[in-house]
């Protein structure tokens, strides 16, 4: 029973960052625009909390130095994909290694050099729901927890009750299939798009934040291991849903805990094979995604007014 | 008539100067950032590069690499496949020359050193055909498959130098030092400048000529320009599109032998700087935009980008500057062409 809790709690905290980045990258997706940037700005918004929390020892300030890295962040990739109608690819690629490089660099020059070490900072605190967190196996799981995580299980009802049920959410679904009759139709499709990039953007940076605040209490160089990809990944192979973003996102979760748990249990396994094994799901995904999945009409195409 | 092609010319190279010249200015920026002087730090660096022979042609020998992959790219974007696993395919390359390398340990150079091009080549070939058939038969999105694939190449190179391909002399988990024989000839003595120019000027040649007046080329554009045009005019989009990738993957292979057999002499963990995420095939991405995909243009490019690379590590040399400030004006670079460059 240990094991599974175990098993569980690792997969919830591998999954919240996660499940944070692809529900940004959904919104982001409906509208019409890849935000591959989201691994550099998990990254950006990592560093930047850790940096933040280990300066003024408040780990409130951290979080929300996180979400600034992501709004400012977002601001940028707006301007560059919605409005001047750029290359998505090709800039979130760019962004990704600047972010690289930029934390790294501040983070020896900054960091390493300075402490000659890398120091600590303390982590969200954990909050036991009462009663509920009694209950065996799932208690323990999804009830002793950061204030994060629990937003982050609310975020699911609330951005779905957004998305699928108010006039907002129905023009942010609409401007990805069609921005044309949507702009026909006197939709500001430039302004839906810039919200749905900055909501992504800013989540990517929380979601950074909770990997350093959350789970590990210290930066390392690149730590973000490609889990923006991943998100991407779990948003294609979601088919674009809300439901499937819980899900395949908690999977891959169990799949990340599971592997580390393997690598102690089975160590004839190589562990470079295990620790591929996010990215050959990753493709996989994008496999079984391209044939079932239906992805927003137009998703990819810059709108861009000639007039 | 003859006028605006010109001066249109002129854009197109001073384009490229001004973006690496906005490169460095970044990067002092940054330095300035740290705490240090980017104007003492700048005038070392170019000191030292300037005082030596070797750090000179070193230029060249970033460029080399950077003029292979370039090429490979320039391949697959003129067909508008977005290669953007170019880092994943060099990595295939080196892998597949180490094999083939520690069986074949006593051949004369001239055999090994052909043979490991052309393995590499398939290697690189291999790592990319995966993707692109995705993409042709399915139509999955290659940049994500491309880009995943570079992890799993990292991974899987690991896997082999941690078992396999360990080196039966220091124990490290690094690859057994190629044969003498596999060590490619140096131009100019004292330096690590060797043939693999040539060979990588050679390869730029082929390809622009191979796009330009050959009919796969034609194909190869026009796949480019506009898949159904492609498709009325009776090609086979979907086979085009996996020959495009195909050819491109295994070109920037062939980046991963020039690497084995010219600059580390066996297959390592650095053998292209950041694990799989930012090394020289995402250069090359910027090399390969900034020359239009023109494959001669790309030479140019190469020079250029590579006279940065070699500033910055040189940075770290002489002013104490951390190196990550090459990656973060890489990516800075790559933005300023979005912005630069529809």
């Amino acid at each position: 029973m240990d094991l599974a809790i175990g098993l569980l709690q690792g997969a919830l905290m591998y999954t919240i960052p996660l499940w944070l980045a692809a529900m940004g990258e959904l919104v982001q997706q409906r509208a019409g625009t890849w935000g591959l940037g989201i691994e550099g700005t998990m990254l950006m918004g990592a560093f930047v909390s850790y940096f933040i929390t280990l300066k003024t020892e408040a780990i409130l300030l951290g979080i929300l130095s996180g979400l600034l890295v992501g709004i400012i962040t977002g601001l940028f990739m707006a301007l560059f994909i919605v409005i001047l109608g750029r290359s998505q690819v090709v800039t979130g690629i760019g962004l990704n290694i600047l972010a690289a490089g930029l934390t790294s660099f501040l983070f020896v020059e900054l960091i390493t050099k300075v402490y000659n070490r890398v120091p600590y900072v303390e982590l969200m605190h954990v909050v036991k729901v009462p009663l509920l967190s009694r209950v065996p196996v799932l208690g323990p799981v999804f009830f002793e927890n950061c204030s994060v995580t629990y937003g982050v299980f609310l975020l699911f009802p609330v951005l779905g009750i957004i998305l699928y049920k108010t006039s907002f959410g129905l023009k942010n679904r609409a401007v990805g299939e069609s921005a044309e009759k949507c702009n026909a139709l006197g939709i500001n499709v430039i302004k839906t798009r810039t919200l749905s990039v900055l909501f992504a953007y800013t989540l990517a940076g929380l979601s950074g934040a909770t990997l350093v605040l959350g789970s590990t209490g210290s930066f390392t160089h690149g730590m973000t291991a490609g889990r923006g990809f991943l998100a991407i990944a779990i948003v294609i192979v979601s088919n674009w849903t809300l439901l499937g973003v819980a899900i395949i996102g908690f999977l891959f979760g169990i799949t990340q805990s599971g592997q580390q748990i393997l690598q102690i249990f089975t160590p004839q396994i190589p562990w470079q094979l295990l620790l591929a094994i996010p990215y050959i799901f990753g493709i996989s995904a994008l496999i079984v995604g391209a044939l079932r999945a239906r992805q927003p009409s137009e998703l990819g195409i810059p709108f861009l007014r000639q007039r | 008539m003859k006028k605006p092609v010109y001066i249109l010319k002129a854009i197109d190279v001073l384009k490229p100067i001004l973006i690496i010249a906005l490169g460095l200015a970044i990067g002092g920026i940054l330095i300035f950032v740290s705490g240090q002087n980017p104007l003492t730090a700048y005038q070392l660096a170019f000191k030292v590069f300037t005082s030596s022979i070797f750090k000179i042609t070193d230029v060249f020998v970033y460029a080399t690499i950077l003029i292979i992959i370039g090429t490979g790219l320039a391949v697959a974007f003129t067909g508008n496949m977005w290669n953007i696993g170019a880092e994943g395919q060099l990595w295939i390359g080196a892998l597949a020359a180490t094999f083939v390398v520690s069986s074949l340990r006593n051949a004369p150079p001239a055999v090994l050193i052909p043979i490991l091009y052309i393995s590499s080549f398939l290697g690189g070939a291999v790592w990319a055909f995966f993707p692109g058939m995705l993409k042709a038969k399915y139509g999955t999105n290659e940049v994500l498959t491309t880009l995943l694939m570079c992890p799993i190449a990292i991974y899987l190179v690991i896997y082999f130098l941690w078992g396999a391909l360990q080196d039966p002399v220091t124990g490290y988990a690094q690859g057994e030092l190629i044969p003498e024989a596999a060590f490619l000839p140096v131009i100019i003595p004292g330096t690590r400048l060797d043939i693999g120019l040539f060979l990588a000027l050679a390869v730029a040649l082929i390809v622009f000529v191979l796009i330009e007046k050959t009919v796969i080329g034609y194909k190869i554009k026009i796949i480019g320009a506009s898949p159904k045009t492609a498709q009325y005019g009776g090609i086979n989009l979907a086979s085009m599109q996996i020959w495009t990738m195909v050819i491109s993957g295994g070109i920037c292979g062939l980046a991963g032998a020039q690497l084995l057999m010219g600059v580390t002499h066996r297959l390592l963990e650095g053998l292209s700087p950041g694990g799989g995420f930012w090394g020289y095939g995402f250069m090359g991405i910027a090399v390969v935009i900034m020359s239009k995909s023109n494959a001669l243009a790309v030479i140019g490019t190469s020079l250029l980008f590579a006279f940065l690379i070699s500033m910055t590590f040189l940075l770290e040399a002489s002013a104490g500057v951390s190196h990550f400030i090459f990656e973060f004006i890489e990516g800075f670079i790559i933005l300023l062409i979005v912005w630069l460059y529809k």
